[in-house]
């Protein structure tokens, strides 16, 4: 790469710091993600380059600014610290298994890939319930169709289709699922006649779909800031 | 339920970070109050939803819990390492999303995409300001590429379709990028 002649440094330190990087930017493919996070344990020189590079690049993250989750997260994670024997075997297999290393000095590759593999499947999140299909037919005063929204919960995808008019040019339309009690959830903007947009929350039967109309880009807050427009309920497919 | 919002000595999440290696819930439970806010924001912008942006937050922390023991103090700050982590838990969330749907373009709002390329992306930091003006240098299309990588979780795959390059271009065009922004912020 051109960058060896301007930097004046061997290809090896060009590897590491490019690789530390895009590590930290967060283009990295998840195998090689990984990897990286595999050499950090065991050379110095790639554990300093990502913490550089992280520091170098953190000015970007000021102007996200604060956001309050809810209070709900908080308890996730200490359900999943707390008693939940998952996790804390995790963090006492990773920790023998970096004492193992010490103690018998060798590398520790394998040890290392096994502890990221392992923390890696038990944090996974938990699957999704069995797969169901849903539609939704969403419509507005008067009951003219404006979205149909198919759910595949196998699949993990909501498609949607718009046969209404699309958004002003200035707004976006924003899709939510209602629950029957607690607050709405989005689900993504849907600006597009067609998208394809993951599913990211479990929907249930009789639960609600909504477009509502938001500035350009969707809500800025999380929850609909403005009019909904069109509704519809989610009935079974099969 | 939150701490009343106050600043942090930059000294005492340190502290916190070497009780939560020694798998203290107490500091761990004090640290999420002292930074949940600002990861949260963070893996708002590259989460597609406040649920899945609130799955990544977890994901995140879980993954702070588990591996505390390897923050090093003398390399980064908490919260840049934290932080580090939290958006790897919103990509990871994003992509999982997308791998499902690999087959469908990926609709990419350009007005936000414009937004965040632009100008003032960047708090009013000397730091801030010192980035900022090597992010400009680098020129727009490569500057975008930049900050949609890193505040919105962009693949590379992602950003050859939104400039119309193959990925390996892509890929190297980045790290070119990322060389130049080292060199002009006078890169140690």
């Amino acid at each position: 790469m051109a960058v060896d002649d301007e930097t004046g440094s061997g290809p090896f330190d060009d590897d590491v710091d490019a690789l530390a990087a895009e590590y930290v930017v967060g283009t990295l493919s998840r195998a090689e993600r990984r990897a990286v996070e595999t050499r950090m344990l065991r050379e110095p020189d790639m554990a300093a380059a990502v913490a550089e590079w992280a520091e170098r690049l953190a000015p970007l993250d000021a102007a996200a600014g604060e956001l309050v989750p809810a209070d709900r997260v908080w308890g996730a994670i200490a359900g999943r610290i707390g008693g939940d024997a998952g996790v804390g075997q995790v963090i006492h297999l990773e920790r023998s298994l970096k004492r193992w290393r010490v103690a018998t000095g060798m590398v520790g590759i394998a040890a290392a890939l096994l502890a990221v593999v392992v923390a890696r499947e038990a944090l996974a999140p938990a699957p999704l319930a069995p797969a169901t299909s849903y539609v939704a037919v969403l419509g507005g005063e008067g009951g003219a169709p404006a979205f149909v929204a198919s759910v595949d919960t196998g699949a993990g995808t909501i498609r949607l289709r718009r046969v209404g008019t699309a958004p002003p040019p200035d707004k976006s339309f924003e899709l939510w699922k209602v629950p029957e009690s607690g607050p709405t959830v989005s689900l993504g903007v849907a600006d597009s006649e067609r998208e394809l947009k993951p599913l990211d929350v479990s929907l249930k039967p009789g639960e609600r779909l909504a477009i509502s109309v938001e500035p350009k880009g969707g809500s800025p807050t999380g929850q609909a800031t403005g009019p909904v427009v069109y509704i519809g309920t989610l009935l079974p497919a099969e | 339920m939150i701490e009343a919002v106050r600043e942090t000595p930059a000294g005492e999440l340190d502290t916190l970070m070497s009780a939560v290696a020694h798998g203290d819930e107490a500091a761990f439970r004090r640290l999420y109050d002292q930074t949940s806010r600002k990861l949260f924001a963070v893996i708002r912008r590259i989460a597609g939803s406040e649920a899945a942006a609130e799955e990544a937050l977890q994901e995140a922390f879980l993954r702070i819990w588990n591996h505390a023991d390897r923050f090093d103090p003398a390399l980064a700050s908490p919260v840049t390492w934290m932080t580090t982590i939290a958006r790897h838990a919103a990509i990871d969330a994003v992509r999982r999303g997308a791998e499902r749907v690999s087959a469908a373009a990926v609709v990419i709002d350009e007005e936000l995409a414009e937004r965040l390329a632009g100008p003032s992306t960047i708090t009013d930091s000397l730091a801030g300001r010192q980035l900022q003006r090597c992010l400009e240098a680098l020129g727009e299309d490569r500057r975008s590429m930049v900050v949609l990588a890193y505040c919105q979780g962009w693949s590379r795959e992602e950003l050859s379709r939104r400039f119309d390059k193959p990925v390996a271009t892509v890929k190297t065009l980045l790290r070119r990028s990322l060389i130049a922004l080292k060199e002009c912020l006078g890169g140690r």
